[in-house]
């Protein structure tokens, strides 16, 4: 049985820095891990060193580990690709997806296509057993919430009364609706993108059979008992105006947070001392003037630091009972291996 | 950043939790408190500029605050349907079709269109406004999460490209022509004074220009400047250490310093990177403020900000 973590949470988090140090803490206790990034951005290569294109599993050393790390960054295009060749009834309807317009637009270019894939991935990596644990390194939150509903879309698109309908509009109010429709996008965009899209989905149709599955397997992968949901917060982070959006998202799809890890916690400023203690303490030190302002702004922003912790833990707190655990602020310690093995250790889960 | 306001569209971008909204909301009172018109919008029905400038709940409508500056949040749904009113005359028919499932089904399938058409509501709310609309000079966008708001970004090229003829390719065509005019548009990346945000602007940096518009200024923002003398320490060190009870105090101190030390290192490395990428391309940092007053935050900001463009 393979357990699943999915780290979620706004970006610049430390989210993607939280996924590493999970998959080292678990892999250092002598687990099989591997650790899936879907961000375009690919920060996870960064924080592991690993060369960017590594499409599949790629092992990651790890000294003095148990058991063993492997990382993996999602490559749309060829995973696509792929998904047509493994799935297409022959060759030739292969091909000629691959070189459809629509197609390439679609699984290159444009919003959207990345949550799909991201399923694949996420499924395949499960279904193989090969893992002990899977972690899979979200974007941000708007993005998350794609990707929780990726495998309903994937149904619904591919739905084949949907999709002979679009293709082939038939008789009756529901046909009369598609025409309509089919004509709108005919206005809109003009007869040579909808021969290309009615092309696609005729193709596609025989592909249908395999996002159906897919679609299913992702859904039970999402909702099984071994999927956990982690929510990184960067604990003095001023926007988070989605935060409650994410946590009735999860709610919405009967989905429950884990835990919630707060990053780059800060240490609460000193009590306030008394009036001119300080330039008193200073007094015969030059620019004393200037140390003490220095020092009463430094306060100042080690308050602002750790009232936004202290917002950020009472908001959570507030919506969801769940377990907590603190990273550290250590802002040096994302760079290497070893930073994050230190990380690691606060991450007993 | 002093020619920020004669672009017609800024497109502030940045990841969440960078303080992206606040910065656009903040630059749209700016804007408005230097006598423009402006707008700020937000997309896909997020809920970040009304709470920001004090207003409750999000509306495709606009709705001014201060006088000169509108807000709006707008979805793709309201935008489809606005487009279809606007330049089809095809109000009740669009509102009956897009009830059907099929192109629900289709929408979804063709997620660049749903950019596209919000997009192409923001330049139509320049470009050619409603009798009923205000005469925007500038509007302000908060484009969600880098990565994602440079495909965004990039779908009115791919979609041009792809439909070749049609109003559909006009319209495509018309926005990313606008979009890369570096008169009216422009791009203000929102980062943090810390290394990976850093890097993920200079990427963004590096792909900007093309197809895309143009970068207009970078925003570091919560900035810490504690300003301790550069000569000094080990007297101060010394002298609190002498007496009872400041070790607190000399934590919090050791602390500042290394952290002004390394934000200051990183956004030197912002400074000698981003030239060589992109050339002369200012940048404004802005100080961390009480995160517990949101409003104010904004309120401060737009200040400064007014410093730096006029």
């Amino acid at each position: 049985m393979t357990d699943v973590l999915i780290c979620c949470g706004l970006g610049g988090t430390g989210k993607t820095t939280t996924a590493a140090a999970l998959a080292i803490a678990r892999a250092m206790a002598g687990q099989r891990v591997v650790v899936l990034t879907i961000d375009p951005a690919r920060r996870l290569a960064d924080a592991l060193h690993l060369p960017l294109a590594s499409a599949t599993p790629t092992p990651v050393p790890l000294e003095g580990a148990a058991g063993s790390l492997h990382a993996q960054m999602l490559d749309r295009k060829r995973t696509w690709d792929a998904v047509v060749r493994r799935c297409a009834p022959d060759d030739a309807t292969a091909e000629r997806l691959l070189a459809n317009r629509y197609y390439r637009a679609v699984s290159t270019r444009l919003t959207g296509s990345h949550e799909y894939m991201a399923i694949e991935a996420l499924a395949e990596l499960v279904k193989s057993g090969a893992w002990d644990t899977v972690i899979l390194d979200t974007p941000p939150t708007q993005h998350l919430l794609d990707f929780l509903d990726a495998p309903d879309r994937i149904a619904r698109v591919f739905d084949r009364s949907v999709l002979s309908a679009l293709v082939e509009p038939g008789s009756g109010l529901f046909g009369a609706a598609t025409r309509r429709a089919v004509g709108l996008v005919e206005r809109v965009a003009g007869a040579s993108v909808m021969a290309d899209i009615q092309e696609f989905f005729r193709l596609f149709g025989g592909l249908s059979h395999h996002f159906r599955e897919q679609g299913r397997a992702a859904r039970a992968v999402l909702s099984s008992e071994r999927t956990r949901y982690l929510l990184v917060v960067n604990a003095r982070a001023p926007e988070r105006a989605d935060l409650d959006g994410f946590l009735q998202a999860l709610h919405d799809r009967d989905l429950h947070l884990s835990t919630v890890i707060f990053t780059r916690v800060c240490p609460e400023p000193p009590a306030p001392r008394a009036g001119d203690a300080l330039a008193q303490a200073l007094s015969g030190i030059p620019d004393a003037d200037q140390w003490v302002a220095a020092f009463a702004t430094a306060r100042q922003q080690a308050a602002f630091a750790a009232e936004g912790d202290r917002l950020a833990a009472a908001r959570v707190a507030g919506r969801a009972r769940v377990a907590f655990a603190m990273l550290p602020d250590a802002p040096e310690s994302v760079k290497d291996l070893r930073g994050l093995q230190a990380l690691a250790a606060h991450l007993a889960l | 950043m002093s020619t920020l306001f004669s672009r017609r569209l800024v497109v502030v971008s940045g990841k969440g939790g960078v303080g992206r909204s606040t910065v656009t909301a903040a630059l749209g009172l700016a804007a408005a408190r230097s006598g423009r018109r402006a707008c700020v919008v937000e997309l896909a029905g997020l809920c970040a500029l009304p709470p920001l400038l004090g207003l409750s709940g999000r509306t495709y409508a606009p709705r001014t605050v201060a006088g000169r500056l509108d807000v709006r949040s707008l979805t793709p749904v309201e935008s489809v349907q606005d487009f279809g009113e606007r330049k089809l005359g095809l109000g009740g028919i669009v509102r009956a079709v897009l009830g059907a499932r099929v192109t629900g089904a289709f929408l979804e399938a063709v997620p660049g269109f749903q950019d596209l058409v919000q997009l192409g509501k923001v330049e139509n709310l320049i470009s050619e406004p409603l009798s009923s609309d205000p005469r925007y000079d500038i509007v302000f966008l908060d484009a969600p999460a880098t990565g994602h708001g440079l495909t965004l970004l990039a779908s009115a090229q791919a979609m041009a490209e792809m439909t070749r003829v049609g109003p559909f390719h006009d319209l495509a065509s018309r926005i990313a022509d606008f979009l890369t005019d570096p008169a009216s548009t422009t791009v203000v990346p929102v980062t943090l004074p810390e290394e990976l945000p850093v890097q993920e602007t200079l990427e963004l940096a590096a792909q900007l220009g093309d197809a895309l518009p143009t970068l207009g200024g970078v925003i570091v923002n919560q900035v810490e400047r504690p300003h301790f003398p550069s000569q000094g320490w080990p007297a101060v060190e010394a002298a609190l250490t002498a007496e009872p009870g400041w070790a607190p105090w000399l934590q919090l101190a050791r602390r500042a310093r290394a952290r002004a030390e390394d934000q200051h290192t990183v956004v030197q490395h912002l400074h000698h990177a981003l030239s060589a990428i992109a050339g002369e391309v200012p940048i404004v940092t802005l100080p961390r403020l009480d995160p517990a007053d949101p409003r104010g935050t904004v309120d401060r900001i737009a200040s400064t900000l007014a410093g730096e463009t006029s």
